[in-house]
C-alpha cells in the first residue's frame, strides 16, 4: 500500500506544474513545509519543467502544408446536415436582440414566432462560408450565384428547412414583395452551368417551391 | 484542476465545430496546432510526418465533434486523438523496417555521450540531454505534465492508463532521469 510520503513524492511534479487542485495544493505545501526530502524533490522538478518546456520550445512549429492539407481533407467531406434549429438560427438571432431576462419567455416565444414570419428564416451564419486556408480571407457571405424562391403556401418550415440543407441553399433576404425568397445557390466557385441544375432542382420541389427564378 | 475560460471556449468551439462551423474549426486549429504538433512529433521524429498526423488529427476532431461527451477537457480529448495517431503512424514504421532509428526510439539510452560529456558544466544543459535519453515512454509522461500542464486525471486519460499508474510512471521516469544524471558524476539533489 502506498505511503502517503510516497504520494506526495509522486505528486510533486503536478505541484510544479501547478495542476493540482486546491485541496491537494494546500495539503501538499503544509506537508512540504516540514519535509526536507520533498523539498529537493520540488527543486529537482522545477529543474525538470524549466528544462522540458526549453526543449519543447525548441521544436518547430508546423508549416502552412498542414494547414493546407487539413482543410483540404475538410473541403472532401459530405456537407454535415445541419438541424432544424441549426438551419433557422434563430436562438443566436434572437439572443442579439432579446434575452430571456428582459423579456421573459412568452415574449421571447413571440418574437421568435414574428423572427420566422420575417423571413430570417435560415439566414447564414457568417462561420460557415468558405475560405482560404493560406490566406485566412473569408469571402463575403453572399458571394455567389443567387437565385428568387417562393414557398409553397402550405409548406412546412421544417420541410423547407430540410430541403434547403439537402441542397445547399441558404436564404439570404426576404420576404420580398409577392413572398418570395433571395437564396444563395452556392459559393463564388459554383459554374454557371451547376448554378442553373440547383435552380431545376429547387423547381423539382414541387410540393415546397412555387416559384424559382435567377437573380440578378 | 480548475476549469480555465480558455477551455470553457474550447467546449464552445467544438459545439460549433461540431455544427459544421468551418470558422470555428479554423480557430481551434490555430489555438492548438503548435502544441498538438509538437507532441506527435515526438514519437513520429519527423516534420512531414508529423504536420500529415496533425492533418489526420484535426481532421478526427472534426468528424467526432458531435461525439464529444465533456469529460476531460478538448485539449486532453485532442491529445488523446494525436497520440493514437502518432503510435500508429509509428507502429506502421516498425512492421516495415524494425530496425530503424524510430524503432530505437522508443528504447532508453543508458550510454553516455559526448553531448552529455559536453553538457556536465552546464547542469540546465546536462538535465536536457538527460531528458532526451529517457524512453518514449518515460519522455511522453514528463511532457505531458510539464509541457502540456495535464494532471493526473488527464494524463491518464490521455496514455490509457489507470491515474494511479500515471503517477507511479512518473515517478519512475524521473528516477530513470537521476540515474542517467548520475552516471554523468553530477548529483542532482534528488532522490
Amino acid at each position: 500500500m502506498m505511503t502517503q510520503t510516497q504520494n506526495w513524492a509522486e505528486l510533486a511534479p503536478f505541484y510544479v506544474a501547478g495542476t493540482l487542485s486546491d485541496d491537494e495544493r494546500a495539503e501538499f505545501e503544509a506537508a512540504l513545509a516540514g519535509d526536507p526530502a520533498l523539498a529537493r524533490n520540488v527543486a529537482a522538478a522545477r529543474a525538470e519543467r524549466a528544462e522540458t518546456l526549453a526543449l519543447n520550445e525548441a521544436l518547430p512549429a508546423p508549416s502552412a502544408r498542414a494547414a493546407d492539407k487539413l482543410f483540404a481533407l475538410l473541403d472532401a467531406e459530405p456537407a454535415r446536415k445541419p438541424s432544424l434549429w441549426e438551419r433557422l438560427d434563430l436562438g443566436a438571432r434572437l439572443a442579439e436582440f432579446f434575452t430571456p431576462r428582459t423579456l421573459g419567455w412568452a415574449a421571447s416565444a413571440a418574437c421568435l414566432l414574428v423572427a420566422v414570419e420575417a423571413g430570417m428564416l435560415a439566414a447564414p451564419k457568417p462561420e460557415v462560408a468558405h475560405y482560404s486556408t493560406a490566406s485566412v480571407v473569408v469571402t463575403p457571405m453572399h458571394a455567389g450565384p443567387h437565385a428568387l424562391v417562393g414557398f409553397a403556401p402550405d409548406a412546412r418550415a421544417q420541410a423547407i428547412a430540410e430541403m434547403l440543407a439537402r441542397t445547399g441553399v441558404q436564404i439570404v433576404e426576404g420576404p420580398r414583395a409577392g413572398g418570395l425568397f433571395r437564396v444563395r445557390l452556392g459559393g463564388p466557385e459554383l459554374s454557371e452551368a451547376e448554378a442553373q441544375k440547383k435552380l431545376e432542382s429547387l423547381r423539382q420541389e414541387t410540393a415546397l417551391v412555387r416559384f424559382a427564378e435567377k437573380a440578378m | 484542476m480548475r476549469p480555465t475560460a480558455e477551455a470553457d471556449d474550447d467546449v464552445q468551439l467544438l459545439a460549433r465545430v461540431a455544427r459544421g462551423d468551418r470558422l470555428a474549426m479554423q480557430v481551434l486549429f490555430a489555438r492548438h496546432r503548435l502544441r498538438v504538433f509538437r507532441f506527435v512529433l515526438r514519437y513520429v521524429r519527423d516534420e512531414a510526418s508529423a504536420e500529415d498526423a496533425l492533418a489526420e488529427v484535426f481532421l478526427d476532431v472534426w468528424r467526432q465533434a458531435g461525439a464529444f461527451e465533456g469529460r476531460s477537457s478538448v485539449s486532453t480529448w485532442m491529445l488523446s486523438i494525436a497520440r493514437f495517431k502518432a503510435l500508429s503512424l509509428v507502429r506502421a514504421r516498425k512492421d516495415t523496417a524494425p530496425l530503424d532509428d524510430e524503432a530505437a526510439a522508443g528504447i532508453a539510452d543508458d550510454a553516455d555521450d559526448p553531448e552529455v560529456e559536453a553538457a556536465k558544466k552546464d547542469k540546465g544543459a546536462l538535465l536536457r540531454a538527460c531528458l532526451q535519453k529517457l524512453s518514449a515512454e518515460h519522455r511522453e509522461m514528463i511532457d505531458l505534465v510539464y509541457y502540456h500542464e495535464k494532471s493526473v486525471e488527464e494524463v491518464a486519460r490521455i496514455v490509457g492508463v489507470p491515474p494511479a499508474t500515471a503517477k507511479t510512471r512518473l515517478f519512475y521516469a524521473r528516477q530513470k532521469l537521476s540515474e542517467i544524471f548520475a552516471r554523468s558524476g553530477v548529483d542532482r539533489g534528488w532522490p
